[in-house]
């Protein structure tokens, strides 16, 4: 049955569902958290496995995907240069400054590739870009389901995930792409594949145990409201597909068609997974 | 001094006057609404009741909209109003989403209830700088105690379910209200200490 959380529902004591964040223009928003992370993701995973192509690739899925996505979101976007104001307590404050320091260094990182030391400064600038996304979700306390201390690292895993996918599905759709050390890239998408697995059960589990709002978030997650979603998209699209791919391909030998497929599989399923998250914040009653 | 607000729901009829008063009052946008009287359902038949609880915002002492607040549009004044400055406010919604109570609303379009502006409509526009792209919220009325008048849904209590005062003074009738009556607030777990209370 779908559970719907209709305006009505305004009037009523009882959980209500996030709007803001996720339907119509919050969509902007979700797209702009994905490419925030597919991008930080993919430059870390393009020094770990030294492809220099990937850094301008990453660069630009940030400065040219995340940042426009996050100005349209915005009510008034020519006042975006007043959020440089709070970074001592707005995530979102910080957020944008990570974003526009991991550009700016980006782009030197790529100019003097293989200068260790500011690969690994504008490296930490990139984590902090995939992280803060979950520190924001973390850092409302309206919504249990997002106040738990494993939303940051599922967003920062999910990131990691998605930029090794996207730099495997680049390297076996393109043969002629130079990756120094593709075997770090393999181990990389394989681990957090695995980790993330764990993550996502712990994060559910603990949650349906928790509070009441945080169990009817799981609840609609995985069986009210969009459970079609959860499990084809998060499940078998970002979980299963790649890890069924990727594993025999680590032992053995896979065909890099394969490769590609699990790589995509992988990004719409860390995409879907930031939609659930999203979509499932609910708010408990209010007595 | 820190304002502060009792409801007795022993006396709330339901009637909804408050949201009524806080409507006319403030001119907000239709769908709009800074005072909620949201009903609850209690027991089942033949022994079910309803229970009427008046929802706004609640000015609380540590209010996560203003922590999260990236512009600082979200401010808290000395007399412990939290206001909105409109014209810092950039429309991330992210006080929306991290207020426990649901109050604070998005003004996409203005709009008006019918094709025109009605002439109430109309004065409205020009009364309140609610700008589209931002958020608004209840201010306890300000520009009412700057006049030294109660806020709209106080003044217009039917059932006289609501009393104004100020928090920091024990000898204020509504201190003394939450003394004698064990008054509680609306999700006090979640650490943001409001400023309302309620006597069941």
């Amino acid at each position: 049955m779908t559970q719907s959380y209709s305006t009505v529902d305004r009037f009523v004591v009882g959980f209500d569902r996030q709007r803001e964040w996720i339907e119509r223009r919050g969509l902007l928003l979700l797209t702009a958290f994905y490419l925030g992370g597919v991008g930080g993701g993919l430059f870390l995973a393009s020094i770990i496995s030294g492809w220099k192509a990937g850094i301008p690739i990453a660069l630009g899925i940030v400065a040219i995907g995340k940042g426009p996505a996050h100005l349209l979101f915005l009510g008034r976007p020519l006042r975006f240069w007043r959020a440089f104001r709070r970074p001592h307590s707005s995530w979102i404050s910080r957020g944008i400054y990570f974003m526009i320091i991991f550009v700016i260094l980006g782009i030197f990182s790529y100019i003097f590739y293989g200068n260790i030391a500011l690969a690994s400064v504008t490296g930490f600038f990139a984590f902090a870009l995939i992280i803060y996304t979950g520190f924001a979700l973390a850092a409302a306390p309206g919504i249990p389901f997002w106040s738990n201390p494993l939303v940051p690292i599922i967003f920062a895993g999910a990131a990691l995930t998605s930029g090794a996918a996207l730099a495997e599905a680049s390297h076996a759709i393109n043969t002629g792409t130079v990756f120094t050390n593709v075997a770090r890239l393999e181990t990389m998408g394989l681990v957090m594949g695995t980790t993330m697995v764990v993550f996502i059960f712990t994060y559910l589990l603990g949650n349906y145990m928790s509070t009441v709002a945080a169990k009817e978030s799981v609840a609609y997650l995985t069986r009210r409201g969009m459970p079609l979603i959860f499990w084809t998209g998060v499940v078998v699209l970002g979980i299963i597909i790649p890890l069924s791919i990727v594993v025999p391909a680590y032992i053995g030998e896979v065909a890099r068609g394969w490769l590609a497929v699990a790589g995509i599989s992988e990004l719409c399923g860390s995409f879907v997974l930031r939609y659930s998250l999203l979509k499932a914040g609910i708010y408990p009653p209010v007595i | 001094m820190r304002y502060g607000l009792v409801i007795d729901l022993r006396k709330c009829a339901g009637c909804y006057s408050c949201m009524a008063a806080c409507k006319a009052e403030n001119f907000t946008p239709p769908g709009v609404f800074f005072t909620r009287v949201l009903v609850n359902e209690n027991g089942k038949y033949p022994n079910a009741r309803w229970q009427f609880i008046p929802v706004q915002c609640n000015h609380c002492e540590n209010p996560a909209c203003a922590a999260v607040c990236p512009t600082g549009a979200t401010s808290q004044k000395e007399n412990g109003i939290v206001t909105i400055d409109p014209n810092k406010c950039m429309g991330c919604r992210y006080c929306i989403v991290a207020c426990p109570y649901r109050v604070r609303f998005y003004v996409n379009k203005r709009g008006t209830y019918y094709r025109t502006p009605t002439p109430y409509e109309a004065f409205g526009f020009r009364a309140r700088d609610y700008q589209e792209g931002t958020v608004i919220k209840c201010d306890f009325c300000s520009h009412r105690l700057e006049q030294g008048l109660e806020p709209a849904c106080v003044a217009t209590c039917t059932s006289r379910a609501r009393y104004f005062g100020d928090l920091d003074d024990p000898n204020s009738e509504i201190s003394r209200l939450i003394t004698a009556n064990r008054a509680y607030q609306l999700l006090a777990e979640k650490g943001t200490n409001p400023s309302i209370y309620y006597i069941h």
